[in-house]
């Protein structure tokens, strides 16, 4: 590593000017793809660099993240490099605060910590304790055990996991999850998905947390001693033909012989399942050089099968992340707390003590205010870290405030919340969307539709507030993905859907934020039969 | 001199010819960069149907799973075990 930074620099000459500070860092305008930073020469944090905007020179400013800033009180030499190839981008001695020891970032014991490009902590295997460790993989033998005795499949420690087991018996050291896998009984997706679903529910019912990310993975996570809990990954593998799919990263002819009957590995002093053949599944994985470590190994996955898994099983955790981290405060962006313009619009529209569902809610600022003026509110929302935060204020101030989660990518998180909350809730009930289209992509869209007509046909109004097309070129206050959509085709999709729009307000000044005045508009809709 | 005259007619029937059978193979490429812009087309055109398609195998999967998982008991008419269900299928999901 030495060699290499100082081989760099003596390449490139001095930086011309500081690009650490106490508050963060300034990527050079080359950069995009993932970068990390090391402190004396450890990695501490990478960087998905794309994520922040760029100044007028093309530079981006990133802040420090925010489980980092704690231990940033003292001296090191930041090395921010390339992550794939480690070239060096730059290289700064740095003094944090007032401290004159070496910076450090530990967890209890000297175990290290990186956080990751998602700004979590992360811990590699090779450094958690044996504890930890045994904790995981007495989880994964359950998983196992249920996915064989209760779901009646077929499964196996597969991917890193299976990789590490095949080369040294052990977790791969940089690797921070444990992966499984079954053979799916059915051939088509729409049946593997159906299967993928009964697998989390049974997982769910053993009282573990899962998620399941698409209709053919699940995550388990298994709660840990540094907070970011560990996945245990469930992928199904299956058939087409004579194609073996293994979710989302193979598509190749494998014969069944391969795969069953199940053998066996030593993985961490214990007897696992494995495939019959784990050689010819690992070539299928990772390529004829798998037995070679490669830190840096990266997916090379064919358009083909990407096409195809993207098409099958629909990707329903969209950006989540991203609102996780900005609702989280990692990306150093300051949400308001206090109501938004178009909640002082809607307020006085309102009947008196009418109940809101405040459809993808984010921090609760309006769901918060309408339930202080006296209107039970129930806050929606993607993202489980924002619902938890909003949740804690409405207790602590005693408001008529509930959250609760939908996914407005998941058809069926959309009409089972649509099903509860128009139950619960005395109609006519007030949808209130505000900054939400604009946020989805097209099914997104189309299920928010779905979501309006299960709760509003007995009654009451939506009011939308979204960018329009005329947006697109104005100034904004921050980067971040967004659509900007044409009134005229919203209002065509609303009638085509079965509502009906009776208000329309747009233009600008209706929303300013900071240094920024979005070309907007406002939707008020009933959707009656 | 005559000969000169000749020659130089030949040759700029010769040279009148080459032109001719340039302008052809323009106009056949021209064609044929058309034609083969349209298939590009085509393909992405094809290729974001069958996304559709590929999609709609999902779509059937989650009507199904809402179909067995709580419609049936709604149609058994069982408010009770309605209410109960709606709860924990949404909690799973």
């Amino acid at each position: 590593m030495t060699d290499l930074v100082s081989s760099h620099l003596a390449a490139t000459g001095p930086t011309p000017r500081p690009r650490v500070s106490d508050e963060g860092l300034t990527l050079p305008a080359e950069v995009d793809a993932t970068t990390d930073v090391l402190f004396d020469g450890r990695r501490v944090w990478s960087i998905a660099p794309f994520e922040f905007r760029p100044d007028s020179s093309g530079d981006r400013w990133v802040p420090w993240p925010r489980l980092l800033m704690p231990s940033l009180d003292g001296i090191t030499t930041v090395t921010v490099m390339e992550h794939h190839n480690e070239r060096v981008i730059f290289e700064e001695d740095h003094a944090f605060g007032a401290g004159t020891q070496r910076v450090r970032f530990e967890g209890p014991g000297g175990a290290l910590r990186v956080i990751d490009k998602w700004g979590f902590i992360q811990r590699p295997f090779a450094h958690q304790s044996r504890e930890i460790r045994d904790d995981l993989l007495n989880r994964a033998e359950l998983i196992l055990e249920i996915l064989r005795e209760e779901c009646g499949l077929s499964a196996w420690i597969a991917f890193g996991s299976l990789l590490g087991a095949v080369r040294d018996g052990t977790m791969i050291g940089h690797d921070s999850d444990v992966d499984l896998a079954y053979l799916s009984s059915h051939e088509h997706p729409t049946d593997v998905a159906r299967e993928m679903f009964h697998v989390s529910r049974t997982l769910q019912a053993r009282g573990l947390s899962v998620s399941t990310r698409t209709g053919s993975f699940c995550a388990v996570s298994v709660p840990s001693e540094h907070g970011q809990a560990t996945p245990i990954d469930v992928y199904a593998c299956f058939y087409v033909g004579d194609t073996l799919y293994e979710t989302a990263s193979v598509g190749a002819p494998l014969p069944r012989e391969a795969i069953l009957p199940l053998g066996t590995v030593q993985f961490e002093g214990r007897t696992m399942p494995a495939p019959a053949d784990t050689d010819a599944l690992l070539e299928a994985s990772y390529g004829p050089s798998w037995r070679v470590p490669d830190p840096a190994f990266a997916y090379d996955i064919p358009r083909a099968v990407k096409r195809r898994f993207n098409g099958w099983f629909i990707q329903s955790m969209k950006r989540r992340r991203y609102w996780d981290r900005l609702y989280g405060g990692m990306l150093g962006i300051d949400i308001p707390a206090e109501p938004s313009p178009f909640g002082a619009w809607v307020l006085p529209q309102l009947e008196p003590g009418a109940a809101v569902i405040d459809l993808g809610c984010g921090n609760g600022r309006d769901s918060l205010w309408f339930a202080e003026q006296g209107h039970p509110t129930t806050g929606l929302d993607f993202s489980p870290a924002t619902l938890g935060r909003a949740r804690k204020k409405a207790a602590a101030a005693g408001l008529p405030a509930t959250f609760a989660s939908v996914n407005l990518y998941d058809y069926r998180t959309t009409v089972t919340r649509a099903a509860i909350v128009a139950r619960e809730l005395p109609a006519p009930r007030t949808v209130y969307a505000r900054f939400l289209l604009h946020q989805l992509e097209r099914d997104g869209i189309s299920n928010t539709w779905r979501f309006l007509d299960m709760t509003l046909r007995r009654g009451g109004r939506a009011f939308l507030e979204f960018r329009t097309h005329r947006d697109k070129e104005r100034p904004h206050t921050y980067a971040g993905y967004r659509r900007f959509l044409d009134p005229d085709e919203i209002c065509r999709e609303i009638k085509a859907a079965g509502g009906s729009v009776v208000d329309r307000l747009e233009g600008s000044g209706l929303a300013p934020y900071q240094d920024e005045d979005p070309d907007i508009c406002r939707l008020t809709v009933v959707w009656q039969r | 001199m005559l000969s000169v005259m000749r020659s130089a007619g030949r040759l700029r029937e010769r040279l009148d010819a080459l032109q001719n059978r340039d302008d052809e193979q323009m106009r056949r490429m021209d064609k044929m960069t058309k034609q083969l812009d349209r298939l590009a087309a085509r393909i992405e055109e094809l290729e974001e149907e069958i996304q559709e398609e590929r999609a709609l195998g999902m779509r059937v999967a989650q009507l199904s799973d809402i179909v067995q998982e709580l419609l049936i008991p709604v149609a058994d008419r069982d408010e009770k075990r309605l209410k109960e269900l709606l709860g924990t299928y949404a909690d799973s999901l």
